[in-house]
Parts: C-alpha cells; structure tokens; sequence
C-alpha cells in the first residue's frame, strides 16, 4: 500500500528517528534540536498512521506555528500516503481555531461568516470607536485609553475575560477604565462580525470549556494530536490543547526545542515543557543529532547554549552528524569601524563568493534596521535583495479588485469592500461607478452591493470585454457561486489584460500593473496552498478567512538575496548564512541587557543566536562593527560564549 | 443513525407538516391524504446517489392552487430531514469521526445530530429555478465552512440508505438481475476464481453431453457455421450451440426463487404464485438483503430506511395482521404507509401519524410524547431542568424546552418565577402548560394499545368519535342514528365504548392528539361524575366540556333509567314479561320505573338488543329517538371533518 516515496523516506530514518515515528500513543515529548529532522519524524509518524489505518475514519490533527510549515508537512505527508489527506488537518493554531469556530461558533454567537482582522490599523480603528462609545458610558474612559491596544491583546493571550479585567490591575484606576474599554472593544468587534487573532483562541478555548461535549467530539475526530514547534506555544495555546483534551485524551506528541524559544515576548516560556510533562505524564525522547550544519558550526552552538540555565534537566548537546567541509565553514569578520562599512563589506564578500547563486544567501539580523541597512548596501553592489516580511495586503491594482470584489461577494453589504471594487475597477477598465450610488440603489432591495454593482457597470459599459466580466461575476459569484473559477477567469482576464498594456507601450497607467506579476503568484500559491489544506470544496468564507491569515508576500525571486528577522528565519535554513550587527545593544538587545545578564530576557537573546546560526548549510559568516547609528557598541558577549572571540583580545 | 424528525414544505399537498419519526412510523390516511406524497419526499431527499445539477423535481411537485399558479410562483419545495441521537454517545465513533462536518452537537445535552434540507426554490436573479442539498447548524441555517461542501452528501448517503418499495409491487422488476436488491445481491455474490475454474469446466462438460445426446443438434449447428462462412470470420469452427450459459455469472443471474405450491411437490417459480406472496416474498428478500449485504457493500455504520407504501396490498386480514407482527424483524427503520386497519390494528398508537386533507393542504397529527416552547436560557433554567432531568430538558441551540409530561402546577410557578416580569415568556409557558395537560402517560397508552386494539384501526380513520360507556349506549346510538336516517358509519363517525377499551381521559387526549372531533355521552351518576373529572383533569375549560361531554339530563340518571322515563317503558315490561320476571310494583307506585330499570340493569346488554329489536319489528321511526340522544348524533355528524 505504501508508495515508493515513504518508503524510501521511511528507510532513510535513523534508528532513534525511527522508533519515535512508531511511537503509537501515550503522550511524547520529542525534545529535537536544529537539524534533527523532525519534521521528517513528524511527517513519517503521521504517513504511518494514516497509511496503517486506511479504512478507518479518524483524523490526525497537526498544529504547527507557520502556514508555510503546514503545508510543507502536508505535501510530504500527502506525497507519502496520497488520497489520505482528507484525514489530516494540519494547520497553525489559528487556522485550527477558526474552523472551530467556523462549524460550532454559533454557541458563543459567533456568526461562522466572521471577518479575521490581521492588521493594527483595523483594530486599532475598533478600539477608537469601543473608546468613543465606552466615553459615553463611563466618565472614566478618556481618547488616552485608545493607547490600549497591546493591552487588550495581552489580556486575550492570558486569557482574561472582559468582565474578569478589573481585577488583573496592581493600578485600581487603570483596571476601573479597563473594565469598561476592554468589553468595549469586544462589542465593537462583535458588531463588525470580527475576530482577532487572539479571539480565535479565546473563543475556541471558551466553546470547549463551556461546552465539554464539543472537546468531546473534537477528541473522539482527532485521536492523534501532534503539535511542533511546541517552544514558543503561549498560555492562552496551551490552555487551548487543555480544554480541548481535557484529562481524558492523552494521546499528544509533542516536538519542541527549549533552546529555540524566541517568542517570549509573546507568552512562550521554558516552563510550558515542564508544565506538559506534567500535566500529561509524558515520556521523553531526545533527538540532539545535527543533520543540518558542519561540525564546527555545531560546536558553536553548543558553546553558546550551555550558558543557558533555564532550559530542560538533561539536555542533550547537539550532536554533529554532518562531516566537515574541511576548509572552515565559520568566519567572523574583523571589527568594522561602523555599520556602514560591515554592510558594504558583506556585500562585497557576497558578491564575490555567491554571485551565481545568490538565492542560497540570508543575511540575518536582530532588527528590521540592520537588514534595511545591509539591503541598501547589496543594491550599491547591484545585488538583487529582498526582505523578507508578512504582507496583509495585496498592492496592485488587479489583485486588490479580485479579493475585494470577492470579500464583497461573502459580505453582502460591506461599503469599504464595495468602494475598492469600484476604485480599481475604474483603474483596469475605465469604467466609473460611483460606490454611494450603488449603495443608493441597494436601500430598499433585498440583493447586495455586489448584485447591484453589476447592474449600474452592466448600463455603463458595453464593451466585450467588460461584459465578459460582469456576466462572469454575476455567474459565479451569486448564487451557487464557484469563487474559484472566478478567480480563474479573473487570472486570465489579467493576462489579457497586461498583454493590451504591453503593447501600448507608453501608457502612463501602467502604475495599475506594478507589483503584478509577484501578487499573481502569491495568489496562485496560496490558492493552491489553502484549497490543499481546506479541500476543493472550501467555501468562499473560509477561503477568505484563511487568506486574511496568510502573508501575501511573493516567494523571492531565484538568485535574489533574501534578508531576514532570525524570527523569520525560524525552522528554516540556508546554505550560507550572514549573522550581522553582532554587538551587545544589537544581539543581544537593548531591552535584554537592561534586565540583566542573567535574565531570562538575556536568555532569549542567547537562544535567537543560536537558532540564527543553526539555520546554517554551508558556511556562516559574522560581523560586528564599532559604531552604529553614531553610538560606540561593544562586541556582543555571545561572540566570547560561541568562544570566537576571547577576553584577551 | 436514526431519522427523527421529517418537515416538508410546498411539496405537492404537503404545505406545512412537521412529522417526528420512530423507529417504526405508520403513515396512516385516505386515499389522497398525502401519505405516499410523504414517502416520496423522503425518496427524493435521499437519493441513492448524489446529483448532478438538475433538479429531482417535476412541476407539480410544487405546491400549487390556482390556475394561474406555477412552479416560479411556488414559495419552493423544502424537505427537511433530522436524524438524531437519543442519548449521548450513542452513534459510533467511527460514524462521529466520518462526518464530523456535518455533525452538529447540542452542547447541553450532549446529543449529536445531522440536519439536511434539500430546496428547491425560483431564483430571481438567476432566473431559473434552483435546487440545492444543504446540511443544517442546529438553528436551521446552512452550515458554512466545510460543513457547507458539496462533498459531504455523498459521504452522507453513504451511511444512510433509502430502499423504497412501493405499493405496486412487482416480483417480476424486483427479482430481475438489475433490481435493487436481488440485482445487488447476486452482483456481490463471491466465487473464488479456482471455483469459477472448475465450475466453467464443468458447465462445458454438461453442455456437451446435452448436445451430443441428440445428433440433429450437430447437423444444424454445422448448418448455421455457415453464416460465419459466408461473413469471413476467420477459419475454424465459429458457430456453437449453448444449451446453458457457459459462465457461473450468466447462470446466476438466471436465478429464480421457486416455493412449493400449496398442498402439491410441485416448485413454482415466485412470479407464478398469487400477487400476496409476491408482495411477501420481497419484504423477505428486503430484510435477507439488510441483514447480510448492507454494511459489506456500503459501511460498517450504515443503516438502512425502509419506505414501504401499502403493505398490506394483496393480503388478506390474517396475513395483513400477521406482517405487521414480522415487520419488527426488519433491522432497520422503517415508515409505512397504510389504510388498512387490520394494519393498523397491530401498530401501537404512538408509531401512529395520522394524515388528513384539510382543503389543498394535508395535516398531520399524533400522539405528542412531548411538549415544546422556544424559551431564553438562562442558568436558573439549566439547573431546573438538571433537578428535574425525568421530565424537563433544554437545547440550548435550539432554545428549546422540553416536557416529556404533564406539567404540574408546582413545576409550572417555579417556570413562571424563573422568567418573572417576561409576560412573553409567561405566555409561552401557559401555552405549553395547557398543551402538556393532553400528554398520555405510558399507563394510559399500554392501556389503550391493550383494550383498544380491536377498534384502533377503525377508530383512527374516522372522522368523528361519539363516546359512550358501554355496549348497550353503542348498540342504541348505533340504531338511533339508522331511525333518524342518519348512517354513522356513512359520515365517518365511530361510536366508542370507552368502559371496554380504556378510560374516557386517554381516548379524549387520542381524540386531541389525532384532532378527531368527539362527543361524550355518559351517565349523569356517580360513575359518570368520575368520568366528567377526568375529562377535566385534561386541562380543558369549562366551556369545552360543555360542549364536548353530554350527561344525561337528569341528576342521578343512568341509560336504563333514562329509557326506561323516555318513553320505552312499555317496550321494557313486555320484554319483561316475555322472560317472566315479575315485577313488585303496580304502574302507578312510586318506585315502579326505577324498578324495571334496575331489572334490566341486570342484562344491560340483552335487554338493549331485545329493545331494538323489539322497535323494529314494530318499525319505530324517527319520533321514537330521544330528544337528548338524537341531538347527540346530529352535533357529531355536523362536527365531522
């Protein structure tokens, strides 16, 4: 029964490798460093599973901490096992969560066509109006509260209910305005038919609390629960996993890494593995082995990592399984007199090594500043570089019209869906429809925006073209709508579209195609990657929601630099990898040193070094300089950690 | 997996019905009553296989009035079908896990179901009439999300399959080798490929002695090899005469049952025997072919719906009666329709749903097991239904509460206080408190499943009830109504004893919960006073029993009595006298009627049937009907639906 792939996969197992993917039931911590494989362990154990179980009906539920990395796992596991992918769901937390809520929201009154609002700018709009309307309510409330936003997140990640809130504050005025702000803002964003993302937890964790048959029902679908990347789960994760398998379902396996936490900041703690093994009794499986990085680079990191103290009793250093290249992979650049001069330096050394394959090349750093700066200094060089960075948004003009004017299909009457469907729409065909006349229309009628659109653009226009696509919107996207072959015939209809463009070569609109050719495929990758995940079959209100999790951001383009957070750079890895800005106040930060260097703070940093280094293929380059933006920096101490640099010098 | 609830709107003379289903459910009603309209519903809604994207309707399915009335002005065609657990935990993990999409919880009660709504409806903007399967969240809406794909019908129909066999019956079609059952059954049957081997082998062997048992046989194959000659197919021998099909396939599929006819050793094939064993003969073949073929050929969870119209067709009273007996040994759920009493005779009142047309429309009606309002939830509520868990329970994703029993006055202040100051709510649970009064207990339906047995076929297809207590009230009604020129039975009014087939409480809740229109004539005594209470523990006002029990006029008289001052003394003292018993007081003294009523109460029975019969030798007419009791008759015969 099993394919030639899983097979070969299964072969390839080491022996330790092997034995956790057998691992049946019972609770397991697999504690696996960089480069042990463990996604191939996971992916294995779950084909396994699946492959063994064929004529069963039971699903396996994988949580992961990235969508990329969801459906990395998903093509492998579909490629070893295929036709058994309808008995998977894996996907982030969230993802998991708003199919939860999507299928039983309606006990919590979460209507299940709920909108995912991603970005600040869109909450931040909500708390404004939960303020103004809390102001009316309560003396207390003042425009201040509006700063209160990250306060309100991180009382949603703890879990905190709106009418719980008073309490939680040492500052008994504070908790006062809260009080009335936080229930505020859940009632703006229930009005708005919203959730954000910490909601998604919150309310899931809610419905199986409340509700112990739905964490019953979920229990008895999903037997299997596996979780990666367990490190950086947060309270409000874990109270989750809790409630949905209360004491009953103990059949999780666990892959986590206490020395790749580097989401602190965002409730992640070292205890969480602890707490797990407590909480489930779990046994424990190691898997230090490094598949990944040359020895040196190795030994690096365990130099480094040993200076931890809050970490797991027994830790395994990492194990080098990789042979030496034999000419040192690891170098450290001598000190730069400032960062101006590390960055063109590095992108020299770039451009000299690594011109041919530039694709294989990350430059990594601590902030966002250092990679802007180092991407300016690659540009210098004429070197293609990219950032790397989630984008909430499509820009161009096309893919802004295609997911607007289908958020309008899902959203009957939204106004701001429907004023970007006919802003763009002007745009690509010149056809104006002014949105309040639509809206005028559509008083009194009991179809939406959208139907009514189509009307007013169907007496306006009477080219070919144009009627093409309303009769294609009308068609698809009404009733017994098939939004994908909307978006099908939209991708042509753009293909067109710029071919015309093309050859009307002076055109000054063709501002309307910048950023085109990327966003189309971003749009077809994640087409695929979420009907992958959801099946053919997904409704246009879960394509949406998904969508609204998902980062827009194009997948670089071949020989091009990619610059990236060592957050961003989490469970990746690359063949030549560039640490820069190695200076305490850098890596480590500011922040960690102010608490001290014990601190667990300091330890955070500590560990964003060592999973920046272990992302290494090939060769690892550092570099440090002595002045940055003006301000003389001392070189960072895990450089003396890692032992590349000694007190002497 | 069990269906439990059918709704159907629009769909031919079903406008509006809500049916709950049982394990077993009969469809009872007249012709035209919508009963096969209900089975066919169920047909369409659950197709053997998912369609494509036309519609399984034709126009008339829609439901329509006028002339100028059409499918596009139809409010549309909705089917509606819930299947549901009675108790937590009852459908199979492997059943959960498949359809988990589908699936809906009612979280309080921790009770799992699936809702499906096939619709079928004129759409303006597409200007065409669409069509469309939906699975439902608990409060009626679709489900979005995965729940919403398309997909899920065919994993659906996978587990719950509809066999439909209707009234006429033919053995001929449903022992033919494409039918739905034996077609399937001899399709799946297994032979091994060595078996199949040695079988053809053998097959040859018989052919070739049959064909050599007769030279003539070979001339004319020879003969006929010429064809091939001639059409150039090749060399060789290309012509040969099979006497049997050479493969065990086409052998089986010849398959036939024979059975023995009766009183001979003679083994007839099915179809030569009369239209009843036919009939039977498929019930069997139905319930071997659930028993050994359903879950191999489709899941380990399947369950099957049996839709069975008529089964009584072709059979005589006996073996009617004797099928519904066997019935029971049918592992699935099944919904019958039926017009037969004898049927019905056998079929306990609460698996009764008793269709009646009521103008265009059909309505339904059946013994509730209980009672619902829409109430808002609040936690006093949930911890009076946790305290008071035999009777009351909540869903809260419905918002409905529920009473399996008549709601006692305690029960109902302590509803009132929970929701105090909400005259709506107050409302609504007045409304359910007057409505669970008519709940029969389980005593009172064991009792009349029990004594009401001989009459429950005909009673229910009636269209009126006129109570009386005993043999001799039924006996007189029965004659009085013939004098007046009135038929009982012509105007569907059947007269009840109600002393001999259960109490006159649980035959007026049977009257109410099957909306039959009734009349009560009982004695104006101590006995009859009893029977007046109990009518009025069933909640009804005053008003209602006014017009609905009739004591005889006087204080303290029974029916002899009554007689006997109603001008038919006479009748009885020569009826008296005939059997020589005497009586001890002259025509004139005091005491003398109550004297030959308490003679004649001592044969009440008797000496009603000598009274009639006396009477129409004499041939009594109309005059000779008590004003009382005549007027009795003529309010039920003008009550009839």
């Amino acid at each position: 029964m099993s394919t030639r792939e899983f097979i070969a996969a299964w072969k390839e197992l080491s022996p330790i490798q092997r034995k956790t993917a057998e691992w049946d039931e019972d609770p397991l911590l697999v504690l696996a460093g960089p480069g042990s494989g463990k996604t191939r362990v996971l992916t294995s154990r779950i084909a396994r599973i699946l492959d063994s179980t064929q004529d069963k009906n039971f699903r396996i539920l994988g949580l992961t901490f990235t969508n990329k990395a969801a459906d990395e796992m998903r093509s492998r596991v579909t490629n070893f096992v295929p036709g058994q992918e309808g008995r998977l769901f894996l996907g982030t937390f969230h993802s998991f969560c708003a199919d939860v809520l999507r299928q039983h929201g309606t006990h919590l009154n979460i209507n299940p066509n709920f909108q995912i609002y991603s970005q600040d700018i869109d909450l931040q709009a909500v708390l404004n109006d939960a303020v103004e309307e809390a102001k009316k309510m309560s003396d207390v409330v003042s425009d201040l509260d509006k700063k209160t936003l990250t306060i309100i997140q991180r009382l949603k990640s703890l879990l905190v209910l709106p009418e719980d809130c008073r309490e939680v504050f040492r500052d008994t005025g504070f908790g006062k305005r809260m009080a009335v702000v936080y229930p505020a803002y859940e009632t703006e964003l229930a009005k708005r038919n919203a959730l954000d993302f910490n909601s998604l937890i919150f309310k899931s964790y809610q419905l199986f609390t409340e509700f112990p048959a739905f964490a019953k029902r979920y229990q008895t679908v999903y037997p299997y629960i596996c979780i990666d990347e367990f490190q950086d789960t947060n309270h409000a994760q874990y109270s989750f996993i809790r409630a949905l398998t209360r004491n009953q379902h103990r059949n999780l396996f666990i892959v986590a890494d206490d020395d790749q936490i580097i989401y602190q900041w965002n409730g992640a703690s070292h205890k969480r593995i602890a707490e797990f093994m407590k909480d489930y009794s779990s046994r424990v499986i190691q898997l230090p082995m490094n598949y990944r990085c040359p020895p040196e680079i190795v030994e690096l990191a365990n130099n480094l990592i040993r200076h931890n103290f809050l970490r797991t009793a027994d830790k395994k250093p990492l194990e080098a399984f990789r042979t030496s290249p034999g000419k040192d992979p690891v170098h450290l650049l001598p000190k730069f007199p400032d960062f101006d001069a590390e960055a063109a330096e590095i992108a020299k050394d770039i451009k000299r090594l690594h011109s041919g394959h530039l694709g294989s090349v990350v430059i990594l750093g601590r902030s966002r500043k250092l990679l802007e700066g180092a991407k300016l200094a690659l540009r210098n060089e004429g070197l293609p570089a990219v950032i790397s960075q989630r984008k909430d948004e499509f820009e161009s003009t096309p893919f802004v019209w295609l997911h607007s004017i289908l958020r309008l299909a899902n959203d009957r009457q939204n106004r701001s869906h429907l004023e970007a469907v006919c802003g763009t729409f002007a745009q690509l065909v010149k056809v104006e429809v002014d949105f309040e006349d639509v809206v005028e229309q559509a008083q009194g009628s009991n179809l939406g925006y959208l139907q009514h659109w189509v009307k007013i653009v169907r007496q306006k226009s009477q080219t070919a073209s144009v009627k093409e696509v309303i009769d294609q919107a009308s068609r698809y996207l009404g009733e017994g709508r098939d939004f994908r072959t909307f978006s099908k015939f939209a991708l042509n209809w753009f293909s067109k579209l710029t071919q015309v463009q093309q050859q009307a070569n002076s055109d000054p609109t063709t501002e309307v195609f910048a950023r085109y050719e990327e966003e189309r495929s971003a749009w077809e990758e994640l087409m695929r990657e979420i009907t992958d995940s959801l099946g053919d079959e997904i409704t246009l209100e879960a394509f949406l929601q998904e969508l609204q999790m998902h980062s827009k951001e194009p997948s670089p383009k071949p020989n091009t630099v990619i610059l990236m957070t060592i957050h961003g750079a989490k469970g990746k890895e690359f063949d030549h990898v560039y640490l820069i800005g190695l200076v305490d106040d850098e890596l480590p930060s500011f922040q960690s040193k102010q608490k001290g260097g014990d601190s667990p703070e300091m330890e955070e940093e500590r560990r964003n070094c060592f999973v920046a280094i272990t992302r290494t293929i090939k060769t690892l380059t550092l570099s440090y300089a002595e002045k940055y933006r003006g301000w003389p920096k001392e070189p960072s101490r895990f450089l003396f950690e890692m032992g590349l640099l000694s007190d002497q010098e | 997996m069990k269906l439990r609830e059918i709704i159907v709107k629009n769909f031919r003379c079903l406008v509006d019905v809500v049916i709950p289903i049982s394990d077993t459910t009969v469809l009872a009603g007249e012709n035209n009553s919508g009963k096969t309209a209900l089975l066919e519903a169920l047909g369409i809604a659950l197709p053997r296989s998912a369609l494509g994207r036309g519609t399984p309707f034709n126009e008339y399915d829609y439901h329509m009035v006028k002339t100028s009335d059409s499918p596009q002005t139809s409010e549309g065609i909705v089917i509606e079908l819930w299947f549901r657990e009675d108790a937590p935990d009852e459908w199979p993990n492997s059943l959960v896990q498949a359809l988990n999409d589908i699936i809906q919880t009612e979280p309080v009660m921790d009770l799992d179901s699936i809702g499906l709504r096939l619709s079928s409806k004129y759409d303006e903007t597409a200007k065409e009439i669409v069509t469309k399967w939906e699975f439902l969240a608990l409060d009626g809406q679709p489900l979005r999300g995965k729940g919403a794909s398309l997909g899920n019908l065919i994993k659906f129909l996978s587990y719950i399959r509809l066999f439909y066999l209707s009234a006429l019956r033919d053995s001929d079609d449903e022992f033919s080798p494409r039918s739905q059952f034996w077609g399937r059954i001899l399709r799946d049957l297994k032979i091994s490929e060595e078996q199949r081997k040695t079988l053809t082998e053998e097959l040859a062997t018989i052919n070739d002695s049959l064909l050599t048992a007769d030279p003539r046989i070979e001339q004319v194959r020879a003969s006929l090899d010429k064809v091939s000659k001639i059409m150039v197919l090749g060399t060789g021998q290309n012509t040969s005469i099979q006497a049997l099909p050479l493969k065990p396939w086409d052998l089986m599929s010849k398959s036939q049952v024979v059975i023995k006819a009766r009183g001979t050793e003679i083994d007839l094939p099915l179809t030569r025997h009369g239209q009843g064993m036919q009939s039977l003969a498929i019930l069997f073949l139905f319930q071997s072919y659930i028993d050994v073929f359903l879950k191999p050929l489709f899941q380990p969870e399947t369950e099957a719906i049996l839709a069975l119209e008529e089964p009584e067709a072709h059979l005589h009273p006996q073996a009617t009666r004797a099928l519904a007996t066997n019935l029971g040994e049918i592992k699935s759920q099944k919904i019958i329709s039926s017009h037969s009493p004898y049927f019905i005779q056998e079929i306990p009142f609460t698996q009764i749903r008793l269709l009646r047309r009521d103008g265009p429309s059909s309505k339904v009606s059946y013994v509730k097991r209980f009672f619902t309002a829409k109430v808002p939830e609040t936690q006093e509520l949930l911890n009076f239904c946790t305290n008071n868990a035999h009777k009351f329970a909540y869903y809260s994703g419905t918002s409905t509460l529920s009473v399996s029993g008549r709601m006692e006055e305690k029960e109902y202040r302590d509803l009132l206080t929970i929701y105090s100051g909400q005259i709506e709510v107050h409302a609504e649970l007045k409304r359910l408190r007057d409505e669970s009064r008519l709940y029969l207990s389980d005593n009172d339906l064991a009792d009349l499943d029990t004594y009401a047995k001989r009459i429950r076929g005909e009673i229910l297809f009636a269209r009126a009830w006129l109570l009386c207590e005993g043999q001799s009230e039924y006996l007189l009604l029965r004659y009085f109504a013939e004098l007046l020129g009135k038929s009982l039975d012509q105007a569907g009014v059947a007269v009840i004893d109600f002393q001999n087939n259960g109490s006159p409480g649980a035959f007026l809740g049977l009257a109410r919960a099957f909306e039959i229109p009734c009349i009560m004539v009982c004695d104006n005594d101590d006995e009859g006073n009893k029977f007046i209470k109990q009518v009025k523990d069933r909640g009804l006002t005053d008003e209602e029993i006014n017009e609905l029990i009739r004591p005889l006029p006087e204080k303290g008289v029974d029916l002899e009595l009554f007689l006997v001052k109603n001008g038919f003394a006479l009748e009885y003292r020569q009826i008296l006298a005939k059997r020589n018993v005497s009586l001890s007081k002259k025509k004139t003294e005091v005491g003398f009627k109550d004297e030959i009523a308490s003679r004649i109460r001592t044969d009440k029975t008797g000496y009603t049937i000598a009274l009639i019969e006396k009477l129409r030798s004499a041939g009594a007419d109309e005059s000779r009907v008590p004003e009382f009791l005549g007027t009795a008759i003529k309010d039920i015969i003008a009550k009839v639906v």
